[in-house]
């Protein structure tokens, strides 16, 4: 060949080669993926108390069962605790049609998994066929529902991806981070086995070399129940500013500690490397190891804030009618609003890890909380005993009875009881606050500690012949979702946990709903319904505002998110940010809130 | 009886246990006088604060002579440390708060008049309150001699108001089991065929009933609002309509050899009823087994009300037992053992009340065994 045309093919073969590249996931510094000292190799130690029952994303049945999946599985999105938003992660880019209705996906070029087979849309495709198969049941189904109308996936070409809504919605790229599986795996097993054999697969008992992944790690052994290794994937396709393939660490351990107290030890013992203290008894605990110097360790104390919300609520349906009625007035509900001492149940109940709540998202939901929505007197009611009797005087209980407590003019005291959970610590002091700031208010109430599953469940689930429910008031904490924060069950008229006023199974919506349930219904709905980030924020705003004036929920505290790892561990969430987020990535949230990227973390030493 | 008590009189360590049950006992029914404070008498907010509060200091000594005095506290001030995360508390030694005796405190109905139940006093106006106590000092200074919870509740008095439970329920339940037992399986054995059978076969499935989950079930068969004393006793009813399976198996078995003795056949001669032989001839020949039950059932079931307050289905705030008062100890983690140590004193009693009951048991089974006859 002349030189002339060996240069040419030279430079024809040159330029193809940053395309190549130009295809994985690069870290910037945002995420740790800039930094200077970032080495490569090492191992992280990770202490749980809930080891997985199954690697199977279709069968996985709990919360950590599903996060230790993430970490070893792709998706096209996934979860930006900082942002709070969705980033692109197997996909390259997403392109939202004019009317929101689709959505179309460009997967990244020459991705593989584990075992060197090409990762494309094929996957993905026969994937999202997988979690919609009714045989399989998946976990991930609703993820492919969109207010009961199917979500449809179809293939554009071989790195392209579209995902079909049956209406907008503004979180539907929420509605791509489920895990993406092998098919060159899958089809056969499926084929042979059909649906049991799909569920079958992947299993706590199934060879680590035969769980081909894509994530930043692969499964190199599993003790059942004991200790969980995971090996860096060497064909994960995500990088560091440099241009070094990730994960930074060369392997993962979890490991298995039979309750809090024992994983607390482990930690102080230095066997495991990060841990999320939430009581103040185990901050104490840390700082006393920490400053005797027997572990080389950081304690960050409030972090950040957490999404979970902390509430007393009524039950709208009760028996009594009187007591219904009563409930259902928002006036009585603002009272007790009023008679919840929050300071004093931080202080005393929380040790001062947490921060006094009057609304339904909590400042950690840096997106969407608005400090204006909460005005006192109109949209927050914090404690005052006087304006607390003022309203219940307004209600007719202005006397008290030789007992002290409030009477009517028809003589009729108010009598409730309140439950708390037995295994919930905070449920049980704080719970004895309150209780008694209402005594001395005049009502008659009492605290009833009981059982959660057998007591407290059934209490909340099962209705009498004539509708109605048992209990008067429960203390119920709320696990928070950074978007939609109105949480798609919560608010919504027939949702599940929508416990204060329930809709029985199959009906629409609860026998006797007010204006402002309605209301508080709809901010769900419209809130999703718009891609303008301006409008959501002012529809939630609203929400807020709505939901910390009706008080469906009596917002007590949100507890804050304190972390504690060995100085060994960088790149953690409070190193790269300020702030912890109290929301999880879904690809790491097994870690707890202070890793957001567990493959840029890295180990110094040894 | 008589022989009995002067043997137990004898034996030291059933003597000792004896005097340990009787002081327990009577400080029990008189807790609101013995106790400086009330039942849940709390001090987490306002002027006084006490959450966690470490057992009063007592100072003997005056600060400025240096002599001996009566002794006197400091009143404390509270403040966590923003580093360690620890509640320091330090004596504000401005002025000194010395201890009195028979002093005003607290209302409470005196002892007797408490056993009346709080409903009937209060339909009737009968509320008779008396405000005097053992011993006290001036507000703003505390006298909490085991330190307190983390509501700032006195321990020293919450022992003693537990005991009332711990105590009582440890003895009736243990009667009622033992009874019961005792008389089914004297039965039992005494006639032995169909009756027999059948009273073993129904001992058998009752023994397999796992207790636990039974009275988690029937919780949730109470409805929400009940008392929770009340769903404490009728649980501990419960516990003692199942447990008497093992010792109806034993007395039956103690029947079977003693209903042919030659005493029994004689009074069978002699014409006596089959009541009068069983309970008047063959049960009192396992008397030592049953004196050895009935004092291991009543550790068994001070451990058991101990249990079930873990659950939540014993004895719930305000009021106290040693159960409840442990449970509220394990929720505090290793601070516990590290920090907090005085919160595990309803441990060291549930022990010692035990071992008490366990060596008096021991004293009136070598007294009542014929056997150890001199």
């Amino acid at each position: 060949m002349s030189r002339f045309s060996v240069l040419t093919a030279l430079i024809l073969l040159s330029s193809f080669a940053p395309l190549s590249q130009a295809q994985s996931l690069v870290r910037t510094a945002a995420s740790g993926g800039d930094d200077p000292q970032a080495t490569l190799g090492g191992s992280l130690s990770y202490g749980t108390v809930d080891m997985p029952s199954t690697l199977n994303p279709f069968v996985a049945s709990s919360l950590s069962d599903a996060n230790f999946i993430n970490i070893l599985l792709p998706a096209l999105m996934s979860f930006n605790s900082t942002t709070l938003k969705d980033d692109n992660y197997a996909a390259l880019s997403s392109t939202v049609s004019k009317d929101g209705k689709s959505i179309t996906y460009k997967l990244r070029d020459g991705l593989k998994w584990s075992d060197g087979q090409d990762l494309n849309a094929d996957d993905v495709i026969y994937s999202a066929q997988l979690h919609s198969r009714a045989d399989i049941n998946s976990r991930y189904a609703s993820s492919f529902l969109l207010n009961g109308k199917p979500i449809t996936w179809t293939k554009v070409d071989n790195t392209t991806v579209r995902q079909t809504l049956p209406s907008l919605d503004a979180v539907a790229l929420d509605l791509a981070t489920w895990p993406i599986l092998p098919e060159h795996i899958f089809r056969p097993i499926l084929e042979k086995d059909g649906a049991a054999g799909v569920l079958n697969a992947y299993s706590i008992k199934t060879p680590p070399a035969q769980i081909v992944t894509g994530g930043p790690f692969t499964v190199v052994s599993y003790k059942i129940g004991e200790e969980l290794q995971l090996r860096k994937n060497p064909r994960y396709f995500v990088k560091d500013a440099k241009g070094r393939a990730l994960p930074y660490l060369d392997q993962v351990v979890f490991k298995k500690y039979a309750d809090p107290n024992a994983l607390l030890a482990g930690f102080l013992a230095g066997q495991v490397d990060v841990y999320q203290p939430r009581q103040v008894e185990e901050v104490a605990a840390i700082r006393r190891a920490i400053d005797s110097g027997s572990i080389d360790a950081t304690l960050k104390v409030n972090a950040g804030a957490s999404g979970v919300v902390s509430t007393l609520h009524p039950n709208f349906q009760q028996k009594d009618p009187v007591k219904a009625a009563l409930y259902r007035n928002v006036k009585f509900r603002q009272a007790i609003s009023y008679l919840v001492d929050r300071d004093t149940i931080v202080k005393v109940a929380l040790g001062g890890l947490g921060k006094p709540l009057y609304g339904p998202i909590t400042s950690g939901n840096t997106r969407w909380y608005d400090p204006n929505a909460y005005v006192e007197g109109q949209s927050k009611f914090s404690f005052d005993p006087k304006k607390a009797a003022q309203l219940l005087s307004e209600l007719g209980y202005k006397k008290k009875n030789a007992q002290g407590l409030l009477v009517n003019a028809r003589g009729q005291t108010i009598k409730f009881t309140i439950l708390a959970s037995s295994s919930e610590a905070v449920q049980k002091s704080g719970g004895q606050i309150v209780v008694d700031d209402l005594k001395a208010a005049g009502l008659d109430v009492t605290l009833s500690v009981v059982d959660n599953g057998s007591v407290v469940t059934p209490a909340i689930r099962n209705f009498n012949a004539d509708g109605t429910r048992n209990f008067d008031w429960l203390f119920t904490d709320f696990g928070a979702q950074a978007d939609p924060p109105t949480r798609r069950n919560l608010y919504n008229l027939d949702g599940a946990a929508h416990i204060y006023n329930l809709a029985q199974r199959g009906q629409k919506r609860p026998a006797k709903v007010d204006a402002w349930e309605v209301q508080l219904d709809k901010y769900v709905f419209t809130g999703l319904g718009t891609l303008d980030q301006d409008q959501r924020f002012k529809i939630y705003s609203d929400f807020q505002k709505t939901a910390a004036k009706y008080l469906p929920y009596v917002y007590i505290y949100s507890p804050s998110i304190n972390v504690a790892y060995r100085n060994r561990v960088q790149n953690t969430q409070d190193q790269l940010n300020k702030t912890v987020s109290g929301f999880q990535g879904s690809q790491n949230a097994f870690m707890g809130e202070n890793i957001n990227y567990l493959d840029t973390i890295f180990v110094k030493g040894k | 009886m008589g022989r009995a008590v002067k043997h137990v009189r004898r034996n030291r360590l059933a003597l000792a246990a004896t005097v340990f049950l009787g002081v327990m006992y009577f400080l029990a029914a008189f807790a609101d006088f013995v106790a400086p404070y009330g039942e849940s008498e709390a001090y987490y907010r306002g002027a006084i604060v006490r959450t966690y509060a470490p057992p009063a200091q007592l100072h003997w000594r005056d600060p400025r002579t240096g002599g001996f005095t009566r002794p006197f506290v400091y009143p404390l001030t509270q403040e966590r440390d923003p580093s360690t995360f620890e509640l320091v508390y330090k004596e504000d030694m401005a002025r000194p708060f010395p201890v009195q005796f028979f002093v005003q405190g607290t209302p409470y109905v005196p002892f007797p008049l408490s056993l009346i139940p709080e409903g009937w006093r209060q339909a009737t106006g009968f509320q008779p309150q008396v405000s005097w106590h053992l011993f006290g000092v001036a507000k703003p200074a505390l006298v909490q001699l085991w330190g307190a919870d983390q509501l700032g509740r006195d321990v020293f008095g919450r022992i003693l108001f537990g005991a009332r439970i711990t105590l009582t329920v440890g003895i009736f339940a243990s009667l009622l089991t033992l009874l019961i037992g005792v008389v089914v399986g004297g039965i039992s054995g005494f006639y032995g065929g169909i009756v027999d059978d059948v009273c073993m076969r129904l001992v058998e499935i009752l023994i397999t009933i796992p207790s636990l989950f039974l009275l988690l079930a029937l919780r949730a068969v109470f409805p929400l609002d009940a008392k929770s004393s009340t769903v404490f006793f009728i649980m501990i009813l419960i516990l003692g309509l199942i447990r008497w399976g093992t010792i109806a198996r034993v007395v039956r078995g103690q029947v079977l050899s003693l209903r042919e003795e030659e005493y029994v056949q004689a009074a069978r001669g002699l014409g006596a009823r089959d009541g009068r032989i069983i309970f008047r001839h063959v049960l009192p020949g396992t008397i030592s087994y049953a004196i050895v039950s009935l004092s291991l059932l009543i550790p068994s079931f001070i451990l058991t009300e101990a249990g079930l307050s873990f659950l939540g289905l014993g004895i719930s705030e305000p009021n106290s037992s040693w159960g409840l008062m442990l449970a509220s100890a394990q929720e505090g983690g290793i601070q516990t053992f590290v920090s907090r140590t005085w919160l595990l004193v309803p441990g060291l009693f549930i022990f010692l009340a035990v071992l008490a009951f366990n060596f008096l048991g021991d004293g009136l089974r070598d007294a009542f065994d014929p056997k150890a006859r001199k």
